[in-house]
């Protein structure tokens, strides 16, 4: 969602992803960090988010304010959403990665990463660019992940439709 | 019912304690240690499943 200035942009991009979380666990926190003059960082607590019995969720998203000509947006500049063993947290299950302005990595394109395929754990199997909420949608279908309250499909839906009616890329 | 999750705003100190907290969990190390790696070149041409996440992290490494 656009706002009127950077402030509301950041708010409205944010308050989304802090209404999806509780979707998965009710006591879920989010941590922000203004990395630098224009770079702001919203993320799970790298203690991660309880997803389901046997997962864990990471999460962690920079953005940075742009001005058009009527409005102001967060524009992503690098995103991942990570799923560990809850008990073991090194054993990373799924891994989705965007980091188009890495200084180390030259893969610009968004990508998922599944380490228990082990031959080919370190490949980069293309995306379309993903949110939060696909995540969350994944667990709920795949992994058997209960929604936490009565009406977090409900809010889940409804913020992945606002995102996707409001984001600048396809 | 819609709820929305609490909102840390972290400051150098919190900051700080997740950078430690995000390389111990994803990599077993220190956030000292995962430094002083990294600009070693630890993870030239290597990449543990962790690493990215970790990075998130330590915006000034990449």
């Amino acid at each position: 969602m656009p706002g009127r200035n950077a402030r509301e942009a950041w708010r409205n991009f944010a308050d989304p992803i802090k209404r999806v979380v509780t979707c998965v666990d009710l006591a879920a926190r989010v941590t922000e960090r203004q990395i630098d003059e224009n770079v702001r960082r919203i993320a799970a607590p790298a203690s991660g988010i309880p997803f389901g019995t046997a997962l864990s969720l990471n999460f962690g998203i920079d953005l940075a304010p742009v001005e058009g000509n009527t409005d102001w947006r967060m524009t992503t500049l690098k995103y991942d959403y990570t799923l560990v063993l809850a008990k073991q947290p090194t054993e990373i299950v799924f891994g989705w990665h965007w980091h188009p302005f890495s200084k180390r990595s030259s893969v610009t394109y968004p990508h998922v990463h599944v380490p228990s395929a082990s031959a080919f754990k370190t490949k980069h199997i293309p995306t379309g660019r993903i949110s939060l909420e696909d995540v969350i949608v994944f667990g709920f279908q795949e992994l058997g992940v209960l929604p936490a309250h009565e009406n977090a499909l409900h809010v889940v839906s409804k913020v992945m439709g606002n995102h996707k009616a409001n984001r600048s890329w396809a | 019912m819609t709820t929305v999750a609490e909102t840390i705003e972290l400051d150098d100190t919190a900051w700080a304690a997740e950078r430690e907290e995000a390389a111990q969990r994803f990599l077993g190390l220190s956030a000292e240690d995962f430094i002083a790696g990294y600009k070693a070149g630890a993870y030239d041409g290597f990449e543990p499943d962790g690493l990215m996440a970790v990075l998130g992290f330590f915006p000034e490494l990449d």
